[in-house]
Order: structure tokens, then sequence, then C-alpha cells
């Protein structure tokens, strides 16, 4: 498949996914500072591949943000803080808001980067990217970008927690009081039969010569029924208890 | 295997040559700064801080240039706030002058003979007068140096390809603390004409000027700065804060334009600043400084949305670098490694180090806090309230060139969005 077949086919696979609010990622057409714009276009472009390469990261298409930027008259306001960042992010309609300044001071090239959360986070990373070796700014935009959204992908999972893992201590506590509920019954099948038994004999006591062999059966259901009981409700004490630690554990 | 063709092989070193060709020569940079608080006339009042500018000076030029020379005296103070330095000035006179002159000159020879292209920021700070004769003269410690010297001595012999001339005479300081009467010297282009003589310096068209022109009978000194005012803007617009459009080199005409923009609130007529800026003729767009070159220097980030008077001060208390920045655009700063900094701005600051030749550090990623900075005193008010009040940035600078009927080169800015 030539390489052309193959961009067009990422290019069509990129524009059937449907990007949501929670996966978008808008990044700025980076700023310069002491670097021609063909180089700062190259760092952007090694950002916006490590962006793309992101699990949890829908990439807005380059020539998507240049046509809302333009539509919107210059540029965004520029911002002095980070809820004024948040709110361009939401605004964009993106989770994430992704800026860079490329710089080549010092005789070096190196990308200052800003991520900021349309929930109020702002994370900072910068990485150098030599000249001369090819690739290089593709590792050195992934190194720093993982230092970017780690903390976010943390918070977001912390966030997400209490919908889908408070099911567990549920679980737990449902099961242990199936677990009580069934041992009550066995306590009171087994206190029940220690009565028929107690009382001259229970149902034995027409048994005659097999007596003896009838009472001993009894009595040993009775302590199946009585140790069943105590199992059961030992689990289910252990079940609840877990579950009551799981859930204030989980308690947001 | 098939072995490449003679044309083939022709082709490859047409091109080597043709990219050799091509290449700007590499610029080596020298700096040779005098620096003299005492002038050679009984009337002429010690100046307070012309070493103090004289230090700064080579701290700015040393960590981008092969050598720097300091022809100075440093006071006390100054040597207690520059410690080691004492120890590699030498002293203002004549004959350190020609000395420093002559090795500097084998050096650069030496320089062009390898196909570099040398570069001298040749510096004065201390008293200058313009003479009975018409003849401007800057004191040195053991008599002046005349005009016709400057150019015998100095520019005529000069092995450099490229030379700035940075003169910051005594009479340009505009302190806090008056001395004189308001100005009555000779008028603007007068003034030039004194110390440099315009059709001299058209025979020298690898020499760029910044000069001071203001009255010679009007001193100011900033205590707050323990500086020149004048000087401190220029050094402030060289480390990086004249850098209007972003491509990392500041040139005359953006010094200029800083310059004017950080003076533009001082309304008192002796604080109004008179300068004389003028790129060499050979190449009118070449760069006082040039950040994109290696040196021994950190960065400062002040991004996008960041913006007023913001100045950096080291721990020593010095003021490096002070500008009135606008929001809408990123700005570097450079600056001294292997020191902590403050970065502030009004009832506020910041700290940050710089530890490593090309670190960069991202103000945005500072943590401010309320600043512990009291104001000095009512009578620098004027100063600390009117100078750098006016924000600089594209805006200013194209308004001001367009007041000179100058347009400048379109904005790439809006380049960065086309897809």
């Amino acid at each position: 498949m030539s390489a052309s077949a193959t961009s067009l086919l990422l290019w069509l696979a990129q524009g059937a996914v449907a990007c949501d609010a929670d996966t978008r990622v808008v990044l700025m057409p980076f700023e310069r500072v002491a670097l021609p714009s063909a180089d700062a276009r190259a760092l952007e472009d090694a950002t916006r591949r490590a962006v793309s390469a992101l699990p949890d990261a829908c990439l807005e298409s380059r020539e998507d943000t240049a046509a809302r930027l333009r539509g919107a008259g210059a540029s965004l306001s520029s911002c002095g803080n980070t809820e004024c960042r948040s709110a361009q992010a939401v605004s964009l309609g993106a989770r994430r808001l992704v800026r860079g300044v490329a710089l080549g001071v010092g005789g070096r090239r190196s990308v200052a980067l800003t991520v900021t959360d349309a929930r109020g986070t702002e994370t900072r990373a910068q990485f150098e990217a030599p000249a001369l070796t090819p690739g290089e700014a593709d590792t050195r935009a992934r190194q720093a970008l993982q230092e970017v959204w780690a903390p976010l992908r943390t918070e977001t999972v912390k966030q997400a927690a209490p919908r889908g893992s408070r099911l567990l201590p549920k679980v737990m506590m449902g099961a242990g009081g199936v677990a009580l509920a069934v041992g009550v019954g066995f306590g009171i099948a087994a206190r029940s039969t220690e009565s028929r038994v107690s009382k001259n004999g229970g149902e034995c006591a027409s048994a005659g010569e097999d007596f003896s062999g009838c009472f001993a059966s009894r009595l040993d259901a009775g302590r199946r029924q009585a140790r069943t009981s105590n199992v059961l409700m030992g689990v289910g004490a252990l079940l609840g208890l877990g579950g009551a630690v799981s859930f204030i554990w989980e308690w947001p | 295997m098939r072995t490449p063709s003679h044309r083939t092989l022709a082709l490859g070193v047409l091109l080597l040559v043709g990219t050799a060709a091509s290449a700007a020569p590499e610029q080596v940079h020298y700096a040779l700064i005098v620096a003299s608080n005492t002038g050679t006339e009984k009337s002429q009042a010690p100046l307070r801080y012309a070493d103090d500018d004289g230090a700064r000076y080579y701290e700015l030029f040393a960590p981008r240039s092969r050598e720097v020379v300091l022809l100075s005296v440093l006071d006390a103070d100054t040597q207690a706030l520059h410690p080691g330095l004492a120890a590699k000035t030498r002293p203002p006179t004549h004959a350190s002058l020609e000395d420093a002159l002559r090795r500097l000159n084998e050096r650069m020879a030496q320089d062009r003979a390898r196909g570099q292209a040398p570069v001298l920021s040749f510096v004065f700070v201390g008293h200058g007068k313009r003479g009975a004769a018409g003849e401007g003269t800057v004191s040195l410690l053991d008599g002046p140096l005349t005009r016709t010297e400057l150019f015998s001595r100095v520019l005529a012999p000069s092995k450099a390809s490229f030379i700035q001339l940075i003169v910051d005479a005594c009479d340009s300081y505009f302190f806090v603390h008056s001395r004189g009467s308001l100005p009555v010297g000779p008028a603007y282009a007068d003034a030039v004409k004194g110390l440099l003589g315009g059709r001299e310096l058209e025979r020298f068209p690898q020499v760029g000027v910044v000069l001071s022109t203001s009255s010679e009978q009007e001193s100011h000194e900033w205590s707050a700065i323990r500086s020149g005012v004048f000087s401190h803007m220029v050094r402030s617009a060289l480390s990086g804060a004249g850098d209007v459009n972003g491509d990392g080199r500041v040139d005359y005409a953006e010094l200029r334009a800083f310059v004017a923009a950080a003076s533009q609130g001082l309304d008192d007529v002796r604080g109004q600043p008179r300068v004389f800026i003028q790129p060499p003729a050979l190449d009118r767009a070449f760069a006082l400084t040039d950040m994109g070159t290696a040196a021994s220097l950190g960065y400062l980030l002040v991004p996008t949305g960041l913006e007023g008077r913001l100045w950096v001060e080291d721990a020593r208390g010095i003021r490096v670098v002070e500008l009135h920045k606008e929001r809408e655009r990123p700005l570097v700063v450079s600056l001294p490694v292997g020191r902590g900094y403050y970065l502030r701005g009004t009832g506020r600051e910041a700290t940050f180090n710089l530890t490593r030749a090309a670190e960069v550090v991202d103000a945005g990623g500072l943590a401010w806090r309320e600043s512990t900075v009291a104001a000095r005193g009512a009578v620098e008010d004027a100063f600390r309230d009117k100078l750098f009040s006016v924000p600089f940035g594209q805006r200013f600078y194209r308004g001001y060139m367009a007041s000179f009927g100058i347009t400048p080169p379109p904005d790439e800015a809006d380049a960065s969005l086309v897809p």
C-alpha cells in the first residue's frame, strides 16, 4: 500500500471518529521566538504527532483549528491566567488545549508546552529538539507530553471512579446480607432439630431398636446445620465489613 | 555497483561551493568598554554610576563575546557587587585604551584570516563635553578623548567587520537627583554633529551608532537601578526586551523604538531622552544582538498573556532587565547563568534560577506572590511610575516607525495559521 493511500486511510479513519467533549484536544498553532517559521512548524508537527499517539486524545486537525481561529476574527484573546485559558478550552469544545512556543535561543531548538484542561488545571513542560537528528523531536515531544498528560489522566480516573467502582461495596454488602440471612436460616433449622431431638428422642422415639442410629443421624444433621449457619454468618459478617470499608474508601 | 558519473560529481561540487558561498561568515564578538566616573575638568562633578554601568555592560557582553575588555576604576560599592571583576579591569587611560585596541585588532585580524566576521562593540560611559571649537570629547582618566581621536585611533585602524559604537556620556543621564538647570545645550542635530560629525561617519559604513545626546548641563541619577537610565534601557533592549518581531535579534530600529516607548511617559523635558541611533550603512538590518547564537546565557520566556511593566532583578538586587510587555506576544530575555533572579511586576514577584547555559525558564509557570519590595521614596516616584509606562510591542513599533515614514516588514504571526 502506498504512503499516500495509507495517509488517506488514516485521514478517513480520523474523520470517521467523532471527538466528544471529553477527548477532543485542540493544539494551537505554535508561537515562535528566534526560530524560522519552517522550523517552528516542524516542531509543531512533531508535537501534533505525539498528541495524536496519546490513547485518550482525539486531536482536532490543524486545518480545522486554523479555520476556527481565522473565523474568530484574529486569534482568541490572549489569556493571562489558567481560568481564562480553561474557559477558552470550553468555548472551543475541547477537553484540553495545547499551546506551544518554539524557541531557537542559545543555538538550540526547544519547545515550551502548556496543556490546559477544560476542568481548570494546567501543566507545563519543555523539550529540546536537536536540529540535526531526524525523529528526535518526535521522541522528545512524546516524552514531554507524557510528563504533562499523566497528571491529567490520573485526575480523569479519579473523577470517573465513583461511577463504576462503587459497585464493589454494594455487591460485597449485598452478598454479605444474603449470607447472613441464609446463615440465620440454618441456625433456626439447627435450633429446631435440637429442640425436636431433645424432647424424648423426638421422631426417633418410635424407631425402636434403631433409636440410637436415628438419634445419631439427627444429631449429625443438627450439627451440620449449626456449622453451616456459623460459616455463613461469619462470611456474611466479613463481606459486610469489607463492603463498608470499600464504600468508605471510595467516598469521593 | 554504479559509480557516480563525472557530471554528478561536478554537480555535487558546484552545490557545495554554492552553499559555502551563500553562507554568511560566522560572526565573532568583542567588546571594549570604557567607563569613568571622573571628568577631566573641575566643573564636572564625579558621576556615581558610570562604573556600575561599565560593569553591567561587561556582564551583558561577556557571555556572548570572545573577549571583553573593561577600562574602569570600580568604586568600593561596585567592587562589592561584582566580586572578582576589579582584577580584570584596567584604568581608563589613553595608554590602556591604546593597548586594548592593539590586542583586539590583532585578534580580529586573525579572525578575518580564518574567514570569520569580527564585530566590535565599543562602549563609553562617562563625562562628555563639547569644546569651544565644537568638537566633542569624552573623559578618560588622564585627559579627554576627542572626536578626532575616536576616528583616528578607534574606528579607522579597526580590523572589525562591524563596529557598534555605544556612547552614554554624562549629560545623557536622567537621574532622579537632578543637578544643574534645564537643558540649554545645543540642539539635537548639533549635539550629534558635535560628538561624531555626520560627514566623518559616512566614511565608516561598517559603524553603527547608539548615542545619548542630552544636554551636558543636566544630570540625573536613579539609585533604584544604580545606573544611567539610557544605558539601562539599552541593556534591557539588547537582552531581548527590544525584540519586537520575535526573530531573536534586536536591530537598530527596534532599539530606537524601545527607547522611545520606555521614555514616552516622561513628560518632564529634563527626562526626555535625546538619542541618535543609526545602523551601519553597510547593512541597515544589522543586529546589535542575536539570541539565536550559542552563548553562556539562560533565557526567561515571558509568554503571551503575561503583560505590563516587568523587571528582572538578580540575587544581588541589581535590576538587569526592564520592560513593559504587550499581552499578545511571547518574549524572551537572556540572562547570565549561575544565579537566582526575581521577576517583579507591580506589587508581585516570582523567583527563579538559571543554572546552565541555554536553560529556558517559562515565566508562565512561576509561582507569584505579593511583592516584598517597598517604595523607595517620593523623590523617585516620577521615574518609578513613568519610566517604562508605555507597552512596547508591534502596535507601538509600527506606529513609531510610521511616524518616520517607514513601513516595517509584514508580521509573520498570521502565517502560522496557514494550513
